[in-house]
């Protein structure tokens, strides 16, 4: 079994690399460990080197922040209770830095709002301490994953276009496919002029649709789920006589 | 009270107007003459009158002083009792009534402590377990990893003993939350933070700052933005950080409340310059900041807002925000 000669070698080097932590042959995914407690960050550790990814651990906020702003890795599993900087503001100050590297949180506060408090300051996704290692891993797949499809965002709208979900400052809100698509090609274009005839065959596959009013049906719709006024649009602007602009 | 004090003057007063009055009359109806006798005894009547009424007057004033620093004293010991755990500093210039001012004080600032304490036990317990529980499950995930058959059996009906006991962890937690906000009740967050407007509102004009509050839709705004907490709490917490905003900070101070999934988040924010690097890990500690004497610190006000299963943090440290996050009561129940 392969996971017996991992853990053997895991110690003087070499270490065969299962699948899982390949990213689509760019090579070893590197996962920064944050975890001050050894009784967990050891196993963990080990843990995610059977998996196959590459760990470097830090035991505390400082040292952690300093690792995950050098580009030298793919993924900060993040505990929150850390010394010196907590992990929330660790988060928030990596985020504060312009990093988008995803953030996986771990945390004993496991109530719903700590998640909630844990999102707002940047982290992409959390599991509840004690959690099951397969849960763990399969997040960590996931925001993996999630990495090499980026989001789109523009004025507190964003697309997570690998879970083709959208969310509106920080909520999620439900669209119907057309609306989805026409979303994305005016986030795609975030802060230029989509012209109505790029709408109607991006959307409908059908230049003829320029004209019709079900695409400003739709974009009266798409501004409805949006929150965004129709006589005076911050987001979804009408450029008379042109098409429409996402405001960046 | 203020009937009673008024009452019982009025008493007295008629009693000695009359023991006056009726020996007049008397003397009246014996030596003066009958042609003169209605105009005399009129006369005595009607001043005897005029000093019931002008007693009345002086009663009710005198009632009025004496009761007014006492229904002070009540609304602040309700609110204390409501869960407004803010010393007001009040004190009346009366000997009795400052003793039972100062022991409001004092027992507000101690329940908080107790609140802060019983949170950070609570925190604390909660942390030890959950971590050692995790430690134990990922040891045990390795030995059933690494094992043969008949170990990984064993290791996994030890990992079906870890999640009982982070099951029971969870419902003793739930348990001691319910218990701790049963003073929180359907808070209307426009109408609330237009009643914190009303209180800052001199504090603000004496040092020319301004106070911008940023409800979604204001007062008007339907549905309702609505939390579950108890008013005394948030009052206090929000009063604690909009006091260190115009302490510490610079500029607008502005208090916006939104809807965020299953929460209300209020942010307090300033222009200034912000909570510098070394204080951030620090602010919520006991002693560092908030609480001159009068009012809570931020540790306490943090406290209040966990009682209420909500959260206080400091979303951004220049210029500072800091975020209340509370239960929010969808419309639907």
């Amino acid at each position: 079994m392969r996971w017996r000669a991992v853990a053997r070698t895991a110690s003087n080097g070499w270490v065969p690399r299962p699948l899982g932590g390949t990213l689509y042959g760019c090579g070893v995914a590197t996962v920064l460990l944050a975890e001050d407690d050894t009784a967990i960050a050891q196993p963990l550790a080990r843990a995610l080197e059977r998996e196959g990814y590459e760990v470097v651990v830090r035991a505390d906020g400082v040292s952690a922040l300093q690792t995950a702003l050098s580009g030298t890795v793919d993924l900060l599993v993040l505990d929150l209770g850390l010394p010196r900087t907590d992990g929330l503001e660790v988060a928030r100050r990596l985020r504060a830095a312009g990093s988008a590297l995803p953030v996986l949180m771990l945390t004993a506060r496991r109530d719903e709002v700590d998640f909630v408090v844990g999102l707002d300051a940047g982290a992409d996704d959390y599991v509840g301490k004690p959690f099951r290692l397969a849960e763990l891993l399969a997040r960590v797949r996931a925001l993996l994953r999630r990495r090499y499809t980026p989001d789109l965002a523009a004025s507190g709208v964003r697309l997570e276009l690998a879970s083709h979900r959208a969310f509106c400052d920080g909520e999620e809100i439900h669209l119907t496919n057309k609306e989805y698509a026409l979303l994305r090609l005016l986030l795609e274009h975030a802060g230029d002029v989509v012209t109505r005839q790029e709408a109607a065959e991006h959307v409908w596959g059908d230049a003829e649709m320029a004209g019709s009013k079900t695409l400003d049906m739709h974009i009266s719709w798409l501004r409805r789920k949006l929150g965004d006024p129709a006589q005076a649009p911050r987001r979804l602007v009408t450029v008379r006589g042109v098409g429409f602009r996402f405001e960046r | 009270m203020r009937r009673r004090i008024l009452v019982s003057t009025l008493a007295v007063v008629v009693l000695a107007v009359a023991m006056l009055a009726v020996p007049l009359l008397v003397v009246v109806e014996r030596y003066v003459d009958p042609p003169d006798q209605l105009r005399a005894g009129g006369l005595v009547l009607g001043l005897a009158v005029l000093a019931v009424a002008a007693a009345m007057v002086v009663a009710a004033r005198a009632a009025r002083r004496t009761v007014a620093p006492l229904s002070q004293l009540a609304t602040d010991a309700a609110r204390l009792a409501g869960g407004d755990l803010g010393p007001t500093g009040r004190r009346y210039g009366a000997e009795e009534l400052d003793h039972v001012a100062e022991a409001l004080d004092s027992s507000a600032v101690r329940l908080g402590e107790l609140v802060r304490r019983e949170r950070q036990l609570a925190a604390d317990v909660s942390h030890q377990l959950r971590s050692r529980l995790t430690a134990l499950s990922m040891r045990l995930e390795e030995v059933a990893a690494l094992s043969n058959t008949a170990v990984r059996a064993e290791a996994e009906a030890a990992l079906d003993q870890v999640d009982r006991m982070v099951h029971i962890v969870d419902e003793l937690l739930d348990q001691a939350r319910t218990e701790r906000a049963h003073n929180a009740v359907e808070l209307d967050v426009a109408e609330h933070l237009a009643a914190l407007r009303a209180d800052w509102d001199d504090a603000f004009r004496v040092s020319g700052r301004t106070l911008r509050i940023d409800t979604p839709g204001g007062l008007d705004e339907e549905p309702r933005l609505r939390a579950r907490a108890t008013p005394g709490h948030v009052a206090q917490a929000l009063g604690v950080l909009i006091e260190n905003a115009l302490q510490h900070g610079a500029g607008t101070v502005t208090v916006a409340a939104r809807a965020r999934g299953e929460h209300v988040v209020v942010e307090v924010r300033d222009e200034g310059v912000g909570v510098p690097d070394p204080l951030v890990p620090l602010v919520f500690d006991r002693g560092v900041s908030g609480g001159d004497g009068t009012g809570i610190g931020l540790a306490v006000a943090r406290a209040l807002v966990e009682a209420d299963s909500g959260r206080l943090e400091l979303r951004q440290a220049r210029p500072a925000v800091f975020a209340v996050y509370l239960p929010r009561i969808s419309n639907g129940d």
